[in-house]
């Protein structure tokens, strides 16, 4: 598994073929059962795709099968129909070549902060042994936790630890990033720094980027497309391409009257479908 | 109070002095704890000396030393033990029993938990017979190993090792069907195989099961040990105690008593340095 992973990530330093999709979402539905044998449709009829090194976010309220979305692409969950195709091929088992920073900080409570990101290393083997500290101990800086590295989770704040596990999404530099709220549990500041961060870093490294928020402005200021999604069931009602030049700051975005017209857009599609709900 | 608070201005907090105060409190508790301890220890032991004698002998007996003997008694069969070369030997016998006993269990109880508790199927297929197996009175099965195994060590570490295996195995099981699913999938997706998710995940989850089956078994390994000596055997601390009764000797039982109670508690000691060892993390986490 960790071969192909090598092999395929050699191949796009060479080749960067921006146009591939890297994730194809084809008439995709996922049916629950539930205990009482009710049928509970998460998402029906999805048709997306996402294209190798571009940014895409969903937003959407709650419950509109986002995470589900997520589930599939990383192999941890199957379509009740349609298919997935990852870089062309349908997706069978864990999809070893994304990182998936989930609403939950998945942390091993008995190793330390710096043994958790350490951890992503040593199985991905993606450094050499002699650097691995070095680049652990960098991106825990460059999140904010150096001090915390001796720290274990039970230690740490809730938005401390989503950091840790941002830290060890990033730092074995997996071709394909799969984000659930990852800064939904920081405070203003934290978010914008940890923002203007990942931006900075996908800039240089033209991830694939897959990323869930509630959050329009963090989409706007994050996305080359905005997938809004719709609940009851699960469904793409509208897709933003936002064309902002890049870079971008939020602090400048704001000033800006485009920024504002998308920004009332997509809050109109959100809030109108969360009022018919609620009806 | 809330009106209280808005009218006294706040003080600067002296932390140097409230941190001295702490630990000044935290002392004196130490020793009001470990000064009672003391205190109802030599009441027990100086009450029974009191109270305990031939009857007739004396004012204050109570109690037919026959039946309970007297602490002093009791020291003089302990040194008696150990000047006659009796004590090191039996010990070292049930020692012997408990940790082969306890070794044996312990192996074939994480394996076998590992197993069962990794494999659904397995777990159907096998869990019903091994509630059957585990509601069987274990003394029950004490003539079965003697005839199977002999009279010597053998019957009595294969004794041990049913009690603690059964323990070890039911901790084992749950724990590892406990392994928190996310975090097992966290790992496959950086492209973990099998056996680094066993190691990385499965075991240090599972440690804290594994860890409450070790305090409970290990008590159970003397119970073990001393249970299938009395039954039958010519050595070891059970040995020495049914020989002392048979003999009439209350001293000699208690003797044989004490060291048990010294042997549980050296056991209980280990016990709980090897929790603080494998889950350092937790007290860590917790403070």
């Amino acid at each position: 598994m960790s071969i192909i992973g090598t092999a395929a990530r050699t191949e796009t330093t060479d080749s960067p073929s921006a146009q591939a999709a890297a994730i194809s979402f084809r008439a995709i539905s996922k049916v629950f059962v539930t205990p009482d044998a009710d049928q509970f449709t998460a998402i029906h009829g999805i048709d997306l795709e996402v294209e190798a090194g571009s940014f895409v976010c969903i937003v959407g309220p709650s419950g509109c099968g986002k995470s589900t979305l997520l589930n599939m692409t990383a192999g941890l969950l199957q379509p009740s129909s349609g298919e997935v195709l990852y870089r062309g091929a349908p997706i069978k088992g864990a999809n070893t070549d994304v990182g998936y920073m989930t609403q939950k900080d998945n942390l091993l409570p008995w190793r330390t902060v710096r043994k958790n990101v350490l951890l992503a290393l040593e199985i991905s083997k993606t450094v050499p042994v002699r650097q691995r500290k070095e680049r652990v101990d960098a991106v825990l800086a460059d999140v904010g936790l150096g001090r915390f590295a001796d720290r274990y989770p039970a230690e740490l704040s809730g938005g401390m630890r989503k950091r840790v596990s941002l830290a060890r999404s990033l730092v074995y530099s997996p071709r394909t990033l799969l984000m659930d709220e990852p800064f939904g549990a920081l405070d203003a500041q934290l978010r914008l720094v940890l923002q203007e961060q990942l931006l900075e870093l996908w800039e240089r490294e033209r991830k694939t980027m897959l990323f869930v928020t509630h959050d329009i402005e963090e989409a706007i200021l994050l996305a080359d497309r905005v997938v809004v999604f719709g609940t009851n069931p699960g469904r793409i009602v509208h897709v933003e391409e936002i064309t902002l030049e890049r870079p971008r700051s939020l602090l400048e975005l704001r000033q800006l009257p485009e920024f504002n017209q998308i920004w009332s857009r997509l809050w109109s599609l959100i809030g109108s479908h969360e009022t018919k709900e609620e009806q | 109070m809330s009106a209280q608070a808005v009218l006294t201005p706040t003080p600067a907090l002296d932390t140097a002095k409230a941190v001295s105060e702490q630990r000044r409190r935290k002392r004196i508790s130490f020793l009001m704890v470990n000064g009672a301890r003391l205190a109802v220890g030599v009441a027990l032991i100086g009450s029974w000396q009191v109270f305990a004698g031939k009857p007739g002998s004396r004012a204050l007996v109570l109690i037919d030393e026959y039946y309970v003997s007297r602490p002093t008694d009791i020291w003089d069969s302990l040194v008696n033990f150990v000047e006659t070369g009796v004590l090191w030997p039996n010990v070292w016998v049930t020692v012997q029993e408990m940790i082969l006993g306890f070794a044996v269990g312990l192996l074939l109880g994480l394996l076998a938990g590992f197993v069962v508790g990794s494999n659904r199927f397995v777990s159907d297929v096998a869990m019903p017979y091994v509630s059957a197996l585990y509601s069987v009175p274990r003394l029950a099965l004490v003539p079965l190993f003697l005839l199977w195994f002999g009279l010597g060590l053998t019957s009595k570490v294969a004794f041990v090792g049913m009690l603690v295996f059964f323990l070890v195995f039911y901790n084992t099981y749950a724990g590892v069907r406990d392994v928190d699913k996310d975090l097992v999938n966290t790992l496959r997706l950086m492209g973990a195989g099998r056996w680094t998710i066993v190691r990385r995940v499965t075991i240090p989850s599972a440690m804290t099961w594994i860890l409450a089956g070790l305090r409970v078994s290990a008590p159970y390994a003397l119970v073990g040990a001393v249970t299938s000596e009395m039954i039958s055997s010519n050595e070891g601390l059970g040995y020495m105690l049914t020989r002392a009764s048979g003999q009439f000797d209350t001293s000699g039982v208690f003797a044989a008593i004490a060291v048990m109670m010294a042997l549980a508690i050296v056991v209980n000691g280990l016990v709980a340095a090897a929790e603080r060892y494998f889950l350092a993390w937790k007290s860590r986490g917790e403070a």
